[in-house]
């Protein structure tokens, strides 16, 4: 069980910016594998999720943009109605707050909680899967 | 101010000071509250509001009134203005002859004016005294506040995180006055989580807020866009124009 790195970069707002980070990571061939946008009527929040985390930091600060890496939790969840449910149930009510949660591709669901190791803990047994940095790398 | 009909009201003069008030403000103020309205201008240190004030005719020439003996000097020069702001611009530098408890010799004003020993249309004879637009130094006053960039760069400086570009703008909305400060977000202060920034901003906002006595908006922007001249930061931009 580990963590995936994700990257949140730093967007003001401004025409073009979105559409700048994900053209320096296409020319490097970075793959997007999922994302979310939290925004503010001044600024945004742009939370990726790639093949090579390593990498894609590298790209972006040298295009200036201020990045930070988080270790968050990505789950497969069980394909069926109330399966995401279940999932956020384990973990809110073991009393470790959830701070964001976004879809990946097909059922794989990125939470950033307030303590990664005991929700891990927790969902460890349960009937939904951890993807591993690994699997994200692949495909 | 719902329900009360100014034009029924005994007001007729009301002379306003405290902050610079343009044009459009002044003639405002008298289309709704059916009143003559002058601009006032003045120094806590001397008198308040009152040291120059304008008249009914025309408006926008204030006289100086009170005891006061005002001199334009030019700024950075250690000598009067020739003829004793015989029209030039100079620094407003005051006297008070008369005043016991505070009395002030060569007050610098740090404001540049130009100063008329005409008589006026209205028949005074005392000195006029131009509109004051611009200062030798680098306070704004907003919201009749008085607010200096360094104070600005303290509050930052001490807070973790924040790097030394910055910059404060001040503008005009709905006629009041509005000061933003824009701060370019350090890998140290940026955070994945929303809550986390919003109340980065807030605190940042707060601390200006305690310092300055003024509501401020703080903005969070991508580092390297503060404008830089130079290689030097511009740190103040004032959008607001006195007409």
């Amino acid at each position: 069980m580990s963590e995936v790195i994700q990257l949140s970069v730093f967007i003001a707002n401004e025409s073009g910016r979105v559409s700048e980070v994900t053209k320096a990571l296409g020319e490097a061939g970075i793959n997007i594998r999922g994302f979310s946008v939290s925004d503010t009527a001044d600024y945004g929040i742009l939370r990726l999720i790639v093949d090579k985390p390593a990498e894609a930091h590298e790209v972006l600060k040298k295009a200036g943009f201020t990045v930070k890496e988080t270790g968050v939790i990505c789950v497969d969840l069980p394909d069926h109605p109330g399966g995401l449910a279940s999932v956020l149930k384990i973990v809110s009510e073991a009393g470790v707050n959830i701070e964001y949660v976004y879809s990946l591709i097909g059922t794989y669901v990125v939470l950033n909680v307030a303590h990664t190791g005991r929700a891990m803990a927790l969902l460890k047994d349960r009937p939904v899967r951890i993807v591993t940095q690994e699997e994200i790398a692949a495909g | 101010m719902g329900g009360v009909d100014f034009s029924r009201l005994p007001l007729r003069v009301g002379l306003f000071g405290g902050e610079p008030c343009g044009e459009r403000m002044r003639a405002e103020i008298e289309r709704r509250l059916h009143i003559v309205a002058t601009d006032n201008y003045g120094l806590t240190e001397i008198i308040g509001p009152g040291v120059s004030g304008g008249v009914r005719v025309p408006l926008r020439t204030p006289h100086q009134r009170g005891p006061f003996s005002g001199r334009s000097r030019r700024p950075g020069d250690g000598r009067d203005a020739r003829g004793r702001g015989g029209g030039r611009e100079g620094e407003l530098v005051l006297t008070s002859l008369t005043k016991e408890a505070f009395p002030v010799l060569r007050y610098h004003t740090h404001d540049l004016t130009a100063l008329d020993r005409r008589p006026c249309e209205c028949m005074r004879t005392s000195v006029r005294m131009r509109k004051v637009r611009h200062r030798t130094d680098d306070m704004l006053i907003v919201r009749g506040v008085n607010v200096y960039p360094s104070q600005v760069e303290d509050v930052l400086l001490k807070i973790e995180g924040i790097a030394p570009h910055y910059q404060i703008v001040v503008d005009r909305e709905h006629r009041m006055d509005r000061m933003e400060v824009r701060v370019e977000v350090a890998e140290e202060i940026f955070s994945d989580v929303m809550a986390d920034m919003v109340a980065f901003t807030g605190n940042v906002s707060d601390r200006l807020n305690g310092v300055l006595g003024l509501s401020v908006k703080v903005t969070l922007v991508e580092p390297g866009t503060v404008e830089r001249t130079a290689g030097k930061a511009r740190h103040v931009i004032d959008n607001r124009s006195t007409e």
